[in-house]
């Protein structure tokens, strides 16, 4: 990796805005969660969307894909698919008499992992394992997976029959849990008047290859983070602990993770510092997922409830 | 309550009503809310009262026989009890109500409440909260907030405002009473009380046509594979006729009941009782894992299931007007 | 209804805890000790005894007292005060009682209530020990046990962290200690009663002090009372040891036995002719509830409220039931009443008749011997003591009828006022005028503190002889018996056997600790209306009328108002420069009707602000910037641009809205 660039290069920002730019054109209406997407990207973690099927959560997994000239994969997860098929399998072949390991669709920098609560609880743990250590074993060895290497998965939190929701522990293993919402009255009209949206897939343009991506990482990186900055994240973590309604609040990991997501938002709002505004707008989404709620507690709903009850140092 | 209880609230009822700067009636406001001096209250208690006479006593005493050490002495333990109306004041000024949590309950169940008090940079050695007919008594060390449990009746579905408090400390000696109202702006969401029991909905069964297309076994669409798709739902014979795989795309299996809820459904009963026979299918609906959409006079939930369906359904059932 | 209902509930009281209790036992106990002095000493013991069984029952046998018990407990103090002291009114038997029944309190310490109740009534039992003695070390003793009063106090309080003893007695000595300026304004400042209210308080104990008679023996009690009679500063150098005799009473009429002063005698002041160097002094006087105030010999004129007799002793208009401070001048040497009228020069040779007949044939004896030599008379008697085998002792033995003879010519010991009542008497006999004085003789100077120390006892007395051309000759003939109780420096009275139990360094200590009492006698317990008006005397105002006392009282009083709100008031300033600027910018703006959360980010609230006031959204919009930059945008503070932020924040007005 090469030593981090001064900030004011804003060539890979203005890539990032182009980037951005382009999958706006197809998802319309979702600018925050449209950012929100990148910014997961740009500090390497794994998104998570949830939300009812056809609000686009597939054309935003589609369009990363294109803008970001990665190579991609898609694996639809069923009640039957076994971790050998995402990750692959190691086959006797009779010409050399050794076992040659064909690796799954896993072995990709992309991966669109759709209903990911469908599969079975060793399924997703097969995935989520390779997320977490970024390789993946079989029959005793280890394969690396390449790098970077990104799973948007999705989900729908409504429909639970038949599936497997990701346990709670599991969830963290996501950087940002993202709902898309049905698109606004504006959106919608222009959704349905214009084209279709395959089309416009089709003809997107790859503005990020994997080079510009680790300098966006690393300018992110290099971000500013204020003592005072940190003693509102501290501030909010500790909140998290301090709610009745939170069985297990936020782990260092989890706060470490917020920081990251942050520092990536602040990049992509072309700042070069985090402002309490960066931590805020993803404090929902990368924290409302790894907060345990006791019974009847609505996650979101407390995140939200934390967010206004913290000062702003 | 005796008779002069009675005529005496009745006096402080009115004096609400017409002097609410007298008697601090503050309206609701937002959290935080910082303790001020404008907003403390000082006087002597009971015991306070007495103690100044028997000082008074004391000095007279003293002057009388003009002992001068009584004198002094005197004078120094009046001076610690006023100095005691400092520190009571500083107990209370600038410490603050930060943040009240709720859990969301349904109405008739007592609603576990947390308060928040920050002390600031400041220990505060003896408070006192009445709350509700409630009292209670804690300490603070300063930079460390404390959180306070309670629990508050509830009567009716809907916002239920929280009711006014006062923080009080009577620190060090008893013989003031510094106190201030908080009326901090705050509503606890209460879930309607569903009726205790009554007809099953409609048997989904009859409903099986309505609504959106039954899901099934059968193929809905045909798609392109996907790696991870299963075998068995490939299409081999259309495949055959392209360059690639097509797979079956299968809709979920049936679940075991899914059933529809209407406000319309229900005739001849007014809006409470239906509200409470609707939380009541709700509520067994998400207890038996059913799928269900609920429909009222002005938004329509679509069918689903699970905690945020059902949370969503129950915020609309207790704000209903 | 929640108002109401925290109005008008009385919340349940929770017994009290059992550190409370021990608090409030160690306030009865404290309260015991300080009236012990002059309790009897059986209901000292017994109402120890009380408190400890108190103690044992509330930790052994917790619940209410039953009736039974307290009833008795309760009669058997009234009736044992009653027995010991006749009666149940008048200070000392109604101290005890009131000791008793607070003792007896403890039995029934169960509500937040009762404590309060005890600590209040415990304060006034406090403040009534110092009726019977207001020394420093009583009075040092009661603001002690004011400290487990106010803990009491303090321990009631509910919702209170556990505290050890320690922790708790820290912050009530700091409300005490932070208690004394206004205590001490009060004190020099609340004017003083120039006449009591109601009935000045009889002493209940005659104190020892000199009496206005005196009979062999009379003294012996004073003469082993180191306690302070007074305390002299001199200005400039004190005279010398054998100056130091300080006059109250002279003594005229002798009935064989006893020296009486009558009651001074009136009439024109003896007239003085100074000679040599005067001693210009001030004197401050232990509470005798006697008139007479001692002077050195000679007083030239009286101070202010007192008089001078025809004898020149000084008594002042009022009884002194106080410390009281006098300055006078007095002659050193002198020639006092040159000229004897009739009358008194009668007086002085009175003589009860049938009386020590073997002393007067000595006296006459005498006069044929030495003629008219008067002086030569009064040396022989002098030499008389000194070689006729007489003895210095305090405890003599008893004489009969004719005491002079007795002491003369029998026994040959005794102390001062058996040889100053033998020498007028045979002076008187052989024709001489003569009288007896009585006052206090030496003391001992305190370098330290410089000023003279004169203890009871230095109770003393001696003779004045009348000679012609020279006056009254002050002839003090224990000095012939025993010089050194004259010249001695510090020592006092005591017979041969003394000082193998007053080592030097427990001398000196005393002495220092004299110089406190002095002070505390001076400053404190002597501060009557009298000093007080002369309180202001620095700042130019001769006399300070009570209005002015008062003014000045209220004037203090409200200055420490305000030093004490100043110090409620303060808060100490949370957060750097900017973001107490931010602070009061947003309290300003929020009386314009901008609300402010303080969970909203600033950027956040400054856009806020920008759509509120648009016209103003350029300054809003670069408040914002700036303060962003400064508190997020880099790690290191940033003073100059905070105090850049701070300057705008403040300059910053918003328009007026008309809405």
């Amino acid at each position: 990796m090469s030593a981090p660039e001064p900030i004011r290069d804003n060539t890979f920002k203005r890539r990032l805005d182009a980037g951005i730019e382009q999958v706006n054109s197809v998802l319309l209406g979702k600018p925050r969660q449209v950012k929100l997407a990148f910014t997961c990207l740009i500090a390497r973690g794994h998104l998570l969307l949830e939300d009812v099927p056809g609000v686009g959560k597939t054309t935003l997994a589609h369009a990363l894909a294109a803008t970001f000239d990665l190579d991609f994969q898609r694996i639809q997860f069923t009640s039957d698919l076994l971790p050998s098929d995402i990750i692959g399998v190691s086959v006797y072949e009779r010409d050399g008499g050794t076992f040659r390991f064909h690796p799954g669709p896993i072995f990709t920098r992309l991966l669109l992992a759709d209903e990911i609560n469908r599969a079975s609880p060793k399924t997703q743990s097969a995935l989520l394992e390779a997320m977490a250590e970024g390789q993946a074993t079989v029959d005793g060895v280890t394969h690396a997976l390449p790098q970077p290497f990104f799973v948007v998965a999705t989900q729908n939190p409504l429909d639970l029959a038949g599936t497997f929701p990701l346990p709670d522990s599991q969830l963290d293993r996501f950087m940002l849990r993202v709902s898309l919402d049905y698109p606004d009255a504006a959106a919608e009209r222009a959704l349905l008047s214009g084209a279709d949206r395959r089309d416009i897939l089709a003809q997107l343009q790859p503005t990020l290859d994997g080079a510009a991506l680790d300098m966006l990482h690393t300018q992110s990186l290099a971000t500013t983070v204020s003592p005072a900055l940190l003693d509102y994240l501290q501030a909010l973590l500790a909140a998290t602990r301090r709610h009745p309604d939170i069985r297990v609040g936020l782990s260092p990991r989890a706060g470490l993770s917020l920081l990251a997501a942050s520092r990536a938002w602040a990049l992509a709002s072309g700042r070069d510092y985090v402002l309490p505004e960066d931590i805020q707008a993803l404090f929902v989404p990368a924290a409302s997922h790894r907060l345990i709620p006791g019974k009847g507690a609505h996650r979101e709903a407390i995140a939200r409830a934390i967010l206004a009850e913290v000062a702003v140092g | 309550m005796t008779r002069v209880a009675r005529a005496w609230s009745a006096v402080l009822r009115r004096a609400e009503r017409r002097l609410p700067s007298l008697t601090r009636l503050r309206s609701p406001e937002a959290l935080p809310i910082v303790l001020h001096r404008r907003r403390i209250y000082i006087v002597p208690t009971g015991f306070g009262l007495g103690f100044t006479v028997l000082l008074a006593v004391m000095v007279l005493g003293a002057l009388n026989y003009s002992n001068n050490s009584a004198l002094l002495l005197t004078c120094l333990v009046g001076a610690a009890a006023a100095g005691s109306m400092l520190v009571a004041f500083r107990t209370l000024d600038g410490i603050a109500l930060t943040a009240i949590r709720a859990q969301t309950v349904v109405a008739g169940e007592d609603v576990p409440l947390t308060i928040d008090i920050a002390p600031g940079k400041r220990t505060r050695s003896s408070l006192q909260m009445d709350v509700a007919g409630r009292r209670l008594a804690f300490a603070v060390v300063s930079d460390v907030s404390v959180t306070l449990e309670l629990a508050l009746p509830t009567e009716q579905r809907g916002y239920m405002a929280m009711p006014r408090m006062r923080l009080f400390t009577t620190w060090p000696l008893g013989m003031f009473r510094a106190w201030s109202w908080l009326h901090p702006e705050h509503k606890v969401l209460v879930y309607p009380r569903a009726e205790a029991f009554g007809p099953p909905p409609r048997d989904p069964s009859l409903d099986a046509d309505r609504g959106r297309p039954h899901p099934g076994d059968e193929p809905a669409a045909l798609r392109m594979y996907r790696p991870g798709d299963p075998r068995r739902q490939i299409a081999w014979k259309l495949s055959a006729r392209h360059e690639f795989l097509l797979v079956k795309d299968m809709e979920q299996p049936a679940p075991e009941a899914e059933w529809q809820l209407s406000w319309q459904s229900m005739h001849g009963m007014d809006n409470e009782s239906r509200i409470a026979r609707l939380a009541r299918w709700v509520n067994e609906a998400h207890l038996a894992g059913y799928r269900w959409s609920l429909a009222l006079p002005d938004r329509l939930f679509d069918v689903a299931q699970g905690d945020e369906h059902f949370h969503r359904c129950m915020t609309a059932l207790a704000l209903q007007p | 209804m929640n108002f109401l209902y925290a109005l008008t509930h009385k919340v349940r009281e929770a017994p009290i805890s059992a550190g409370t209790f021990n608090l409030v036992c160690i306030t009865m106990a404290c309260v015991v000790a300080v009236h012990a002095s002059h309790l009897p000493i059986w209901l000292t013991l017994l109402l120890g005894f009380a408190l400890l069984a108190s103690h044992w029952r509330r930790r052994h046998r917790p619940g209410k007292t039953p009736m039974w018990l307290k009833l008795p407990l309760t009669l058997g103090l009234l009736a044992g005060i009653v027995v010991w002291y006749g009666n149940l009114f008048g200070r000392e038997p109604g101290s005890a009682f009131a000791v008793g029944l607070l003792v007896l309190k403890t039995f029934e310490c169960e509500t937040v209530r009762d404590v309060r109740v005890a600590v209040a009534f415990a304060c006034f039992a406090l403040m009534a020990a110092l009726l019977s003695d207001q020394g420093l070390v009583v009075t040092v003793a009661v603001a002690l046990a004011i400290v487990p009063a106010l803990m009491s106090l303090r321990s009631l309080e509910p919702g209170q962290a556990q505290r050890t003893i320690t922790q708790a007695a820290l912050p009530a000595l700091g409300l005490l200690a932070a208690a004394v300026p206004l205590a001490l304004l009060a004190f020099l400042f609340v004017p003083r009663l120039s006449e009591p209210l109601w009935g000045a308080p009889a002493a209940d104990t005659a104190k020892p002090g000199l009496s206005s008679s005196m009979s062999p023996g009379d003294l012996t009690e004073l003469l082993t009372d180191d306690s302070a009679a007074m305390r002299v500063s001199f200005d400039g150098v004190a005279p010398g040891p054998d100056q130091r005799y300080f006059r109250a009473f002279v003594m005229w009429n002798f009935d064989g036995r006893r020296w009486d002063h009558g009651y001074g005698r009136r009439g024109e002041v003896a007239g003085l002719l100074p000679q040599g160097p005067v001693a210009t002094y001030e004197i401050t006087l232990e509470a005798t509830h006697r008139r007479t105030l001692p002077a050195l010999d000679v007083p030239m004129a009286a101070p202010e409220g007192a008089r001078l007799s025809a004898d020149r002793e000084l008594s002042s208009n009022d009884r002194i039931d106080d410390v009281r401070r006098y300055r006078l001048s007095s002659a050193l040497g002198y020639g006092l009443q040159a000229d004897l009228d009739e009358n008194t020069r009668r007086l002085g040779l009175q003589l009860p008749p049938n009386f020590d007949p073997r002393a007067r044939a000595l006296a006459q004896q005498w006069r044929l011997t030495f003629g008219q030599n008067d002086e030569g008379i009064a040396r022989a008697a002098l030499g008389l003591f000194h070689d006729g085998g007489f003895r210095y002792t305090l405890a003599p033995a008893p004489l009969g009828r004719d005491s002079i003879d007795d002491f003369l010519f029998n026994t040959h010991e005794g102390f001062c006022e058996h040889y100053a009542s033998a020498f007028t008497f045979l002076m008187r006999a052989a024709g001489i005028p003569a009288r007896v004085v009585t006052g206090y003789q030496g003391g001992f100077y305190n370098r330290l503190g410089q000023y003279l120390l004169v203890r009871q006892s230095n109770a003393h007395a001696w003779s004045e002889v009348w000679l012609a051309g020279r006056g009254w000759v002050r002839f003090d003939p224990t000095g012939a018996v025993r010089p050194e109780r004259i010249a001695a420096d510090g020592t006092s009275a005591g017979d041969g056997s003394g000082p193998w139990y007053q080592p030097a360094w427990l001398q000196a200590a005393r002495n220092r600790w004299d110089i406190v009492n002095r002070l505390w006698a001076q400053g404190v317990t002597g501060f009557d209306a009298l000093r007080q008006r002369s309180l202001l005397q620095p700042f130019g105002v001769r006399e300070a009328p009570p209005s002015m006392l008062v003014t000045i009282l209220a004037s203090g009083i409200c200055l420490l108002a305000a030093i004490g709100l100043g110090w409620a008031l303060y808060r100490r300033p949370e957060g750097d420069v900017a973001q107490r600027a931010l602070a009061r910018l947003k309290a300003r703006l929020e009386r314009r009707g901008l609300a402010s959360r303080a969970s909203e980010a600033p950027g956040h609230y400054f856009s806020r602000a920008a759509r509120f006031w648009p016209s103003q959204r350029k300054e809003l919009e670069s408040l914002g910037t700036l303060y962003n930059h400064l508190t997020y945008a880099r790690s290191e503070p940033a003073p100059e641009l905070a105090r850049r932020f701070a300057r705008m924040a403040r300059e910053f007005r918003p328009p007026r809205v008309v809405k």
